[in-house]
């Protein structure tokens, strides 16, 4: 019991460090990380869109630059699942075909 | 033991033969894609007769009153400036003194535009009328048109409209390069894609004569005939690639660039898949 409860304190440290907060000094980190999830992505033709944001990226940027990095965070965090799902999406839908 | 063999290579044999089979039923040929995709629609709407497609969502039952309003639009084409625009451009010869009939095989009285898109061999690609207007023009020494709208919308306009009555006649794709374009543009067709996980075939064929909110969903047969359409939503000219573009964007995808090569493939699917039907170009649209 006691190394199981060992064993469950370093997972989540461990995940902790994974998953590192977003704010002002990693804000750069998470920002590459969602660019190379959108490259990504754009590389298998999956990247998404939407009108009532066109380019979150430049949002995030102007939010960080305005000192607002919980929106920035948000943003970049948004574009990075954006990415991932659209990958997934365009893999899955690689052999795509009439359904009739 | 004679028996187990016989039987084990039996089975391997059979095994063969089904393996070398199922490319083939899993793959159909362009055109039992394309009469599936016509059935599909003729089960679908039994009342619309095949020619009618050309119409659009105009030519469904549902939208009955919508057909009428659209017939009176027709009366006073709002694409009539574009014509005149196209025809204007069409007959100015550029600085060298050529015109853009002597970029075309084809004779302009005879219809164009029912010989796009197609695929080249020699270039190892789809070629679209508006990729031709403005490749033409370039290798004129004149700058290139925008994609979307403008004059390009409208020297196509002219060709669709002096191309009117005539029948798309697509040769099936044959060769391996052209059978993949097509096949590209069938993956691009009927792949979900963006935010909202939908295709196009999802609005155009599947759901194809629904209402989204106070439209009609278009069926997908007969799209190519009537393109560039005056858009009263854009209250001006566009051609198919901005129309593609908007479509991508409506389910949350980033569109593509208007005559890259994933649109080019889809358009030579969708025409292929409207191959028999008359050109009703340029048309009237919500």
């Amino acid at each position: 019991m006691k190394q199981f409860i060992s064993l469950l304190g370093v997972a989540f440290l461990t995940s902790g460090v994974a998953f590192a907060q977003c704010n002002k000094e990693t804000f750069a980190q998470h920002k590459a990380e969602a660019e190379a999830s959108r490259k990504k992505a754009s590389s298998v033709g999956g990247e998404w869109w939407m009108a009532s944001m066109p380019n979150p990226m430049k949002n995030a940027d102007e939010a960080a630059k305005a000192g607002k990095y919980e929106q920035a965070c948000e943003l970049v965090q948004m574009v990075k699942d954006w990415g991932e799902l659209g990958y997934a999406q365009a893999l899955r839908e690689k052999n795509a075909g009439p359904r009739f | 033991m004679k028996k187990l063999i016989i039987l084990a290579c039996t089975a391997l044999l059979a095994g063969c033969v089904t393996q070398k089979a199922a490319p083939d039923a899993a793959q159909p040929s362009p055109e039992q894609d394309r009469q599936s995709f016509v059935g599909y629609f003729q089960q679908r709407f039994p009342d619309v007769q095949l020619a009618d497609y050309a119409d659009g969502a105009y030519a469904l039952p549902v939208n009955a009153a919508a057909r009428e309003e659209w017939q009176t639009i027709e009366e006073f084409p709002p694409y009539e400036l574009a014509i005149g625009e196209g025809e204007s451009l069409w007959n100015t010869p550029f600085k060298n003194g050529k015109t853009y009939q002597d970029c075309f095989p084809y004779k302009l009285e005879d219809g164009i535009k029912q010989h796009y898109p197609q695929w080249s061999e020699e270039r190892k690609m789809v070629l679209t009328l508006e990729l031709a207007l403005n490749e033409c023009r370039e290798a004129n020494g004149e700058k290139p048109l925008g994609w979307k709208k403008g004059k390009i919308a409208s020297l196509s306009a002219y060709v669709g409209y002096m191309s009117r009555g005539k029948v798309q006649n697509m040769p099936a794709p044959n060769s391996s390069g052209a059978l993949a374009a097509y096949a590209a543009g069938r993956q691009h067709y009927y792949a979900k894609r963006g935010q909202l996980n939908m295709s196009c075939a999802d609005c155009h064929v599947y759901n194809s004569g629904m209402r989204v909110r106070s439209e009609v969903l278009s069926p997908s047969l007969g799209h190519t005939t009537h393109f560039p359409v005056y858009r009263s939503k854009w209250g001006e000219m566009g051609t198919l690639h901005r129309r593609f573009g908007g479509c991508n964007e409506q389910v949350r995808a980033k569109a593509f660039k208007p005559q890259g090569a994933e649109y080019r493939n889809l358009e030579y699917f969708l025409a292929y898949m409207n191959n028999g039907m008359a050109i009703n170009s340029p048309g009237a649209r919500k």
